[in-house]
């Protein structure tokens, strides 16, 4: 049963400080809404995530997970946009009453390549990055110890909230609930299926919380790592440039917006 | 109703095959413990007879339905299920609410649920707690919750997960009161236990699984194979192992067995 | 000198409508092991959260009485330096495993990061507690992915590595199989053999007999009986306790006459094959 996105592979990107990978997160994440290039997702997929991913040895992973997340984003993106994009008037097909729209599909484009930057950038973090190093290196970074424990602990207690979901679809169908068919059997089964979740979860909360009571996660004191992280001065250099260049970025966009005409911005 | 398993075999999506190969007829009326260590295959066979896992190869029959053919909420009106976990169905504000919603998916009329319910709140000695939240009574409590709204659908057929863990002295008289009012309709009853104790005493008939397969099926006495309860990780019943001890031939798995036993031996 | 005193402990949960503990007084001898018993609802629990100081730190309510450990005093001191005096470990194992780690390694050195024991310390003590709780071929597997009986030993290890000269077990065999129950209280015999005081709370009275040198029984939230297990789990039913089958198999045996009347039942296996060989 594998519990975490983790993949403990020997790579240079993976021996990076958790901070720097989220640097360069960061700035791809940045410049992919700032830069109104139509093909500037693609161009930092192909030429940034990519290069990294193999670097990491992780590109399967990234291309497979990240297409699986955004191919029926995507395919309903072309859909809803291209037929119905509000105000779009170049007609490239016509089906029936509805027409396909060249603003819509460019809009949908647009859309579905800066999700898939977003998804690959998320990816190299989580993929590289134990999760441990990276609730330690959020608390370096000055977020608060029990914050950075439920980021990390979500994501590693999401086979839990499944196996739950199941156990509970179980239990209800077997007391004759249906949960398939019309909107309205599917609406009847909302709360019986839901319900038991949270309170479910409620319950869990609490012995969690004992449980790490009785392991002193709330002392005082300075806490130690039994994982060392490692940093260097490169890395503090090329974070603090990564940042700079991200606000950067952002400050042009916002300069473009409110001045239309200026040069630095790309078209 | 009898039950019907023919060459079952069972895959999870991607993993490891759980179940190889099992072939048993229940009767209408039959009382059987399911035996094993964890991993033994008990829960994802059970889960087997109301459709709730359909076969990878073979067929499973429930009465004149295969389990292939017809949904988890026809079932319901055949199996009746109390799973391990009571946390995974409790839902309405409160008990009585909780065990009227079976018998409401079962759509009978208002008051054929209402006598349901109460029957259901007696057997299981919830009358007190009628109109509490479910979450707001212990665990032990609420698995009682749990086995009241399986009783309450008067199923033929009723499947308990472990129903045991967690009761005490009163909770288990509780049980064995109700495995005999089950008895006395002729509702067919499977128990997964790890108490080989309770399902010694409670069970005409026990059945003995390991890595997925069936290794024995009989009364008590097939417990008194140590090659057997070996394999499975079993021990066996105290009494049987007291027997063994005392050098004794027979070896009696409940009190009354035990004495007459030790009466004979005078 | 007893290490863990109670004194006159009542207890009443918010919202609850009657005491879940009431003028409890008991003490413990450092390095025993004593079983608390009792029918569901008798504040077997509540008592393992008094001992273990979550209450009044954790569960809110009407407290009266006192607890001290070590001599000091539970309420006065707080809960992140009561955990190295007294650790608890509870019924499910899956709630245990913290979650933020990826190892078993990981998972026992958690309170050791907690505490803020040097990184070298950490290592010496991680190998071994892995050690003596037999987990050392797992100890770079996931937590997730252990049995039930694996996953309750690296909760008492993960306790155990705290120091802790008390250890609290509420019922820790409670949701494992036979073979799991074994293995773990197996372990609770190591920590006994190692000194630690052990309370543990306990349904099946086999091991309780096996295991405890002292059973305290709590019925209705009132401490009922105190002493040696055998005297103890000889009335047993009178509590609504699980009676062992050796017990139940002797007492029947007494009414039917077959058997000369006795004040103690047999326990364990090895009891009861004297008691019935004796006679037989």
């Amino acid at each position: 049963m594998n519990q975490s996105f983790f993949l403990d592979r020997a790579s240079g990107w993976h021996a990076l400080h958790p901070l720097t990978k989220l640097a360069v997160a960061l700035a791809i994440a940045v410049t992919v809404f700032c830069v109104r290039w139509n093909y500037i997702s693609v161009a930092l997929f192909v030429f940034i995530i990519l290069p990294i991913a193999v670097w990491a040895k992780i590109w399967r992973e990234v291309l497979r997970t990240t297409f699986t997340v955004i191919l029926p984003l995507a395919i309903s993106l072309v859909l809803v946009q291209g037929f119905f994009y509000p105000g779009a008037t170049d007609v490239i097909w016509q089906i029936g009453p509805f027409s396909l729209k060249r603003e819509g599909l460019e809009f949908a484009f647009v859309t579905a390549t800066r999700l898939m930057v977003i998804a690959g950038a998320g990816l190299l973090v989580v993929y590289a990055t134990h999760p441990a190093d990276l609730a330690r290196a959020l608390v370096q970074a000055g977020a608060p110890y029990s914050l950075a424990y439920i980021i990390v602990t979500a994501i590693q207690l999401l086979p839990e909230m499944q196996a739950r979901a199941d156990g509970i679809l179980n239990a209800q169908q077997a007391r004759g609930l249906e949960t398939t068919g019309s909107l309205r059997v599917r609406i009847a089964a909302f709360v019986p299926l839901i319900a038991p979740l949270v309170y479910g979860a409620l319950e869990n909360v609490q012995e969690r919380a004992l449980a790490l009571d009785a392991r002193a996660f709330r002392a005082a004191r300075p806490k130690t790592s039994w994982r060392e992280l490692r940093d260097s001065q490169a890395q503090r250099v090329a974070r603090v440039l990564l940042i700079i260049f991200s606000i950067l970025v952002v400050l042009v966009s916002l300069q473009a917006a409110l001045w239309q005409n200026s040069p630095l911005v790309l078209r | 109703m009898d039950i019907q398993v023919s060459e079952l075999y069972f895959t999870f999506r991607g993993g490891s095959e759980v179940l190889r190969g099992i072939s048993f007829e229940i009767r209408a009326g039959s009382r059987i413990a399911l035996l094993g260590q964890n991993g033994a295959g008990k829960t994802t066979l059970v889960k087997h007879l109301n459709g709730l896992l359909k076969p990878t190869r073979g067929d499973v029959r429930i009465g004149d339905w295969n389990t292939r053919e017809h949904s988890i909420a026809q079932f319901a009106r055949r199996v009746g299920f109390v799973f391990q976990n009571p946390d995974d169905q409790l839902f309405k504000t409160s008990v009585a609410a909780e065990v009227a919603f079976g018998p409401t998916n079962l759509k009978l009329d208002a008051a054929e649920i209402s006598r349901r319910v109460g029957r259901a709140l007696e057997v299981c000695a919830l009358q007190e707690v009628r109109d509490a939240h479910p979450y707001d009574l212990a665990s032990w409590q609420r698995r009682w919750v749990a086995i009241a709204s399986v009783v309450a659908m008067q199923t033929p057929i009723v499947i308990l997960d472990e129903p045991t863990t967690g009761q005490d002295a009163f909770g288990l008289a509780r049980l064995a009161e109700l495995l005999d009012e089950w008895k006395r309709a002729g509702v067919t009853v499977i128990a997964v236990t790890h108490d080989i104790d309770f399902a010694a005493e409670q069970f005409p008939e026990l059945m003995v699984m390991a890595q997925g397969q069936v290794l024995a099926r009989g009364d008590a006495e097939i417990l008194n194979e140590p090659a057997l309860t070996e394999r499975a990780a079993l021990d066996a019943p105290q009494l049987m192992q007291l027997a063994r001890a005392l050098g004794w031939q027979r070896a009696p798995v409940t009190v009354d067995a035990f004495c007459a036993e030790l009466a004979a031996k005078k | 000198m007893s290490i863990l005193r109670v004194e006159q402990l009542s207890f009443q949960y918010l919202q609850a409508n009657r005491n879940a503990l009431r003028a409890v007084t008991c003490e413990f001898e450092p390095g025993t092991v004593t079983a608390i018993v009792g029918a569901n609802g008798a504040g077997k629990s509540t008592l393992c959260f008094a001992l273990a100081g979550f209450i009044p730190h954790f569960f809110r309510g009407k407290l009266q009485g006192k607890v001290y450990v070590n001599g000091a005093d539970t309420q006065q001191t707080p809960l992140a330096q009561l955990v190295t005096q007294v650790g608890m470990v509870f019924q499910n194992p899956f709630n245990q495993i913290s979650g933020a780690k990826l190892t078993v390694s990981e998972e026992v050195a958690f309170g050791l990061e907690n505490l803020g024991i040097a990184r070298a310390e950490m290592e010496t003590r991680v190998a071994r507690t892995l050690q003596l709780f037999d987990l050392q071929h797992v100890a770079q597997q996931s937590p997730f992915a252990l049995s039930g009986g694996q996953q309750q030993r690296l909760a008492l290890a993960s306790i155990f590595i705290m120091e802790p000269p008390v250890m609290i077990l509420d019922e820790p065999t409670a949701q494992l199989d036979p073979h799991g129950t074994r293995q773990v209280m197996k372990t609770i015999q190591t920590l006994a053999a190692h000194g630690r005081t052990i309370v543990l709370v306990e349904h099946k009275l086999e091991w309780v007999a096996r295991l405890a040198a002292r059973v305290l029984v709590l019925d209705k939230g009132a401490l009922v009986a105190d002493g040696e297990p055998r005297a103890i789990l000889s009335r047993a039913n009178a509590w609504g306790l699980i009676e062992t089958r050796y017990a139940r198999a002797a007492r029947a045996a007494m009414e039917r006459g077959l058997i000369e009347k006795k004040e103690l039942l047999p326990q364990t296996l090895e009891q009861a094959k004297d008691w019935f060989q004796i006679e037989g």
